[in-house]
């Protein structure tokens, strides 16, 4: 499902342009984004947690230069899953 | 980390940014995350454009502890929904440690240095330790003559009432035990010395240090057993000899055949020494000397070079009759030479037509160590007409020693070298 796909469905549901939709979607991500950025986590309720987390430096090994190579540290984004998600998820697959 | 943000609050500041109502901005944050769990539900993939994508993931069944109790739990196949944030999110997160790049590091080699610098310092340590017990023990071993040495001295003592030279020895010989106690300590001492600073001396210089320390000792030594004797005649002459002194004359003897000894090893070891420090000092000189030779034979080579391009540049006029001589050195070849000399490695050919004929291959040169070195006319950057001539006849002549080799390629280049310089030179 692409972006426009997504925007049409949208704006018919809420009764908006999808200029106008597409707007509000830019600056939600746009939102979500610089909340990451600046380590700052953030719930989507019956979504999950999304937070960002410093991976430490290690030692890993490299298959290519068949040698261990000490990776740096780095901010990721984390995500956990919402309860919620997770059970309408696993209830599908019973069904 | 720990900074979070309620879904009220991204309400809010949505609406404010977009400049639409709450009510509307959380319909639409309720309506888009429909719409990826439905998108989810369904296909099993869901993408939030500029964010990242969520993905259902199948995890096999396996085996658990409950965390309580410890019993062991079957967990179940299950899905999960993983994240993956988009190249853009993850840039921005990661603007922090943007800079830092993943290193090679070579872990078994350098555990291995450090181990083998280990064991190299603990040997070290060990020798060293070892130096410094056998530089004690030298010191013991001249410590027992200190001793034996005080024995003439109590004996003096015993007699000496008599005479005053016999006290004035006495207060020489004082002196000099004191000495004698004080040098076997300082021997301790300055051979710990390299043990606090055992990585700045190298075991040579340790070594040094202690066999100098034991010559020391030992000929200090010679003179106390030397002064001693003197006395002990003195005092045989005052007592005309009793059972006591010859007893005394006895262990004298024994310590003086001991001491020679000692003394003949301190001479060898001096001589050693001697003979090392020479040794080491010719070796500098011969080296200074090596180095100077080679020195000047370079500067005088490029002299030579810069000699004969200014003298070109100054007589602009003069003939190719002054020739002169270059030294080849080992791994040099025509075309390394001529760029030193000329200053245009392209220019060799003349090389060659000075020094070879047409029967030689240019290519399997060198057995002569000096060479001669035709002097040009104008500069290398700014040949003159005779110049060129004289340049295409040497590569016309270096082509046809290729011809001859059966070296046709090489032949046909040089050849096209000389007609371009004959053209020029016209």
């Amino acid at each position: 499902m692409t972006k426009s796909e997504v925007l049409k469905s949208i704006s018919k549901e809420l009764d908006l342009t999808i200029a106008e939709t597409e707007e509000i979607y830019d600056s939600f991500v746009d939102g979500m984004n610089t909340l990451l950025s600046n380590n700052v986590g953030f719930t989507l309720p019956g979504v999950g947690s999304f937070s960002a987390e410093i991976r430490e430096s290690h030692k890993s090994y490299n298959p290519h230069y068949k040698k261990m190579m000490l990776i740096p540290p780095k901010n990721v984004v984390h995500f956990s899953q919402s309860s919620t998600l997770k059970d309408e998820i696993n209830r599908g697959n019973d069904e | 980390m720990s900074k979070k943000v309620t879904y009220s609050d991204i309400v809010n500041a949505l609406s404010k940014k977009a400049g639409v109502s709450k009510q509307k901005s959380e319909e639409f944050v309720k309506a888009l995350l429909n719409e990826v769990k439905d998108e989810l539900k369904d296909s099993g993939k869901a993408s939030i454009t500029n964010f990242g994508s969520f993905k259902v993931k199948e995890v096999a069944e396996r085996q658990g502890k409950n965390p309580q109790t410890g019993d062991p739990i079957t967990i179940p196949a299950h899905k999960r929904v993983s994240f993956s944030p988009y190249k853009s999110l993850r840039e921005n997160v990661n603007a922090k440690y943007a800079h830092l790049e993943s290193e090679l590091i070579e872990e078994d080699e350098n555990t291995t240095d450090e181990q083998a610098k280990d064991l190299k310092e603990k040997q070290e340590t060990a020798e060293i330790q070892s130096e410094t017990k056998a530089d004690e023990k030298i010191a013991f071993d001249v410590n027992p003559f200190a001793t034996e040495t005080e024995e003439p001295d109590s004996d003096t003592e015993e007699v000496g009432e008599e005479s005053e030279i016999e006290t004035e020895l006495e207060e020489v010989f004082d002196s000099e035990e004191e000495d004698e106690d004080g040098e076997p300590e300082t021997a301790v001492k300055t051979s710990e010395l390299p043990k606090e600073k055992e990585k700045n001396y190298t075991n040579l210089l340790a070594t040094l240090a202690v066999l100098l320390l034991t010559i020391i000792a030992i000929t200090s030594v010679w003179f106390l057993l030397d002064n001693g004797k003197q006395k002990n005649d003195g005092s045989q002459n005052n007592i005309q000899a009793g059972t006591i002194a010859n007893g005394q004359q006895a262990t004298q003897s024994q310590s003086a055949r001991d001491f020679e000894s000692i003394k003949k090893e301190a001479d060898e070891l001096e001589e050693r020494l001697n003979a090392m420090i020479q040794e080491e000092e010719r070796l500098i000189a011969q080296e200074n000397e090596r180095a100077e030779r080679i020195a000047a034979a370079r500067g005088s080579s490029s002299n030579n070079g810069s000699s004969d391009v200014n003298d070109s540049n100054n007589s602009g006029s003069s003939d190719q009759s002054t020739v002169q001589n270059y030294e080849v050195q080992e791994g040099e070849w025509y075309w390394v030479i001529s760029d030193k000399l000329y200053g245009k490695p392209r220019f060799w050919p003349l090389l060659f037509k000075e020094n070879h004929s047409v029967n030689e291959d240019p290519d399997k040169l060198f057995k002569q160590v000096s060479i001669k070195v035709p002097d040009m006319e104008g500069t290398a950057t700014n040949p003159t007409k005779q110049d060129y001539k004289e340049l295409a006849a040497a590569s016309k002549l270096v082509a046809q020693a290729y011809e001859n080799a059966g070296k046709t390629e090489k032949a046909n280049e040089y050849a096209k070298f000389a007609r371009k310089w004959e053209q020029l030179g016209a």
